[in-house]
């Protein structure tokens, strides 16, 4: 029984949650050399984004806590985050392959809070210009994935308008392989703030198409790739685009009409104009966010006074769901449980396991990312 | 004594022939065996009545576990595409997931079994629901349990990292 084949243990593996992968790294040279593999790492993620195994991130005031591996997103356990300190200030900037992306007093990180890896981003060039004396510079932030060239982006931009005109915006583009920021073309929209949407590789946002005006809203992407922005088209009959979101593949937004609102989807998202209405709810939703799609049709909302609703669209009924282990949440985010590794070999908390282990364990195990090439060499430099 | 004309009858259905290893015949409806991928892809090359496989790879216990998964999948894909047709409600993916369930919760060899068939016969949705049984089934197991569970010699590293 125990003979099955090593692609088929490859596979086994790659349906799992990080946690347990975590553990059984220390199974034997070769499962730790497969966790760590970049293609296993591409795998799982396939995996883990085409079963939605999302987790659930929520901030209060200065605190972090995430759920693990729990599909109703209830159970949450405040995490150690970078730069945490008792006055935290945290900025969400967007998540994207299981990444995180977060300013922490005014330190940009980019997060694996599933493995707990992080880099901190050099300074950004800021030369924000601040054009238009007077006008008001409002801050833009995104998130997200070059597939061309398997590098993680971060942007960066102020925008500035006058009243109700939109004057201009200062766009700045982090690249992870290279560690270095810089600038690149502006929009040529307002966008509605706020950080990129979640579950795009490219960052979206809501904007305002009218160059100088706040009219009719749309969906803008910035293409990392291109380094250029684009609309996607939604359909006509949408009045107030209020949401819009990628969930399980699939495009989606919410228009809200103060006493109903809509729900359309568009499968297939990059086909242009397909859009299907998928239900609507005889309620406004304009202050709720869909964190996921489940399997059986229902969708869950939150936080909303604390708690998340899961709603079932067939029976038109809602249920409240409480958040356990958090006492006043602020807002929710969703991200993907991956292992997709930042090459830093720095992880939150090292601090503290390396002094925990100096203590307990003496000076033989070195705790770095290599740590484990590390030991091997220093166990062999030992043997000599 | 001449039968009588009865149109209830239906034409016979094209049979396909299964051996297992250990040399059992198992006779199935065409349809069922096209489930497998292996035996889809060169099927209509094959003579009609040369349509027998040799599985030496897969015993006739299993066989048999395989042959009962691919009749409940090809008739629950008829009635769930008649109720689509008909726009009557059904919750017939909600039930074959549910018989799914029940199927493959069977022991480790049993287990190991249908998944290496399934594996080497290419039917997709099997092996994937044998590959989930299996994660489902280690995960929350200790690093020492798996060795065991996997027959795997200890000759790790200590990971840092592990223990959290």
């Amino acid at each position: 029984m125990s003979n099955l084949p090593e692609e088929m243990i490859t596979n086994i593996l790659s349906r799992l949650p990080v946690k347990p992968l975590l553990q059984f790294k220390s199974v034997c040279k070769s499962w730790y050399s497969l966790i760590n593999d970049p293609i296993f790492i591409k795998m799982h993620l396939k995996h883990a984004t085409r079963n939605n195994n999302l987790n659930a991130m929520y901030f209060d005031a200065s605190n972090i806590y995430t759920t693990d591996y729990d599909t109703l997103l209830t159970e949450a356990i405040e995490v150690n985050f970078p730069f945490k300190s008792s006055k935290t200030v945290v900025d969400y900037y967007g998540s994207c392959n299981g990444l995180v992306c977060l300013d922490v007093n005014s330190n940009i990180v980019i997060w694996n809070p599933s493995t707990k890896e992080f880099k901190k981003l050099p300074l950004s060039c800021e030369v924000f210009s601040k054009r238009a004396k007077g006008s008001v510079a409002t801050l833009l932030s995104g998130f997200g994935y070059d597939p061309n060239l398997d590098d993680y982006k971060v942007v960066k931009a102020m925008q500035y308008s006058n009243g109700n005109d939109f004057v201009g915006s200062e766009f700045e583009v982090y690249s992870l392989e290279k560690d270095s920021w810089r600038k690149v073309d502006g929009a040529p929209y307002y966008i509605c703030g706020g950080n990129s949407l979640f579950g795009f590789e490219n960052p979206h946002w809501l904007a305002m198409t009218g160059r100088w005006t706040f009219e009719s809203k749309c969906i803008v992407y910035f293409d990392l790739v291109e380094e250029k922005f684009y609309e996607i088209q939604h359909p006509d009959c949408v009045n107030n685009l209020m949401k819009v979101g990628l969930l399980g593949g699939s495009l989606y937004i919410l228009d809200d009409n103060e006493t109903w609102s809509d729900i359309w989807v568009m499968k297939d998202y990059g086909v242009k104009g397909l859009w299907n209405k998928l239900f609507t709810i005889s309620h406004t939703c304009q202050y709720f966010r869909i964190l996921r799609f489940s399997e059986n049709g229902k969708v869950l909302f939150g936080p909303i006074n604390q708690d998340l609703v899961l709603y079932d669209p067939e029976l038109e009924k809602a249920k409240y769901l409480e958040v356990h282990g958090i006492s006043k949440m602020c807002c929710a985010e969703v991200y993907v449980g991956s292992l997709v590794s930042l090459k830093t070999g720095t992880y939150v908390g090292q601090e503290q396991a390396k002094r925990d282990s100096i203590r307990t364990t003496g000076l033989k195990r070195r705790f770095d990312a290599e740590g484990a090439e590390q030991a091997e060499y220093m166990g062999a430099a030992e043997q000599k | 004594m001449k039968d009588s004309f009865n149109p209830s009858i239906e034409p016979p259905k094209k049979t396909v022939t299964l051996v297992s290893s250990d040399g059992y015949d198992f006779e199935v409806e065409e349809e069922v065996a096209l489930e497998s991928q292996v035996i889809k892809d060169g099927f209509e090359d094959k003579a009609v009545d040369d349509r027998e496989y040799l599985l030496f790879n897969v015993h006739s216990d299993t066989l048999e576990l395989i042959i009962k998964y691919c009749e409940k999948h090809v008739s629950s894909r008829k009635s769930i595409s008649a109720a689509a047709a008909s726009s009557s409600s059904s919750n017939g993916e909600e039930a074959l997931k549910e018989w799914d369930e029940h199927f493959i919760s069977v022991d480790t060899n049993t287990l190991y079994d249908i998944l290496m068939a399934a594996d080497y016969l290419n039917i997709k949705s099997l092996l994937d629901l044998a590959i989930q049984k299996v994660a489902d089934t280690i995960h929350g197991r200790s690093p020492e349990q798996i060795r065991k569970k996997f027959n795997i010699e200890n000759d790790s590293i200590i990971d840092p990292w592990a223990s959290e």
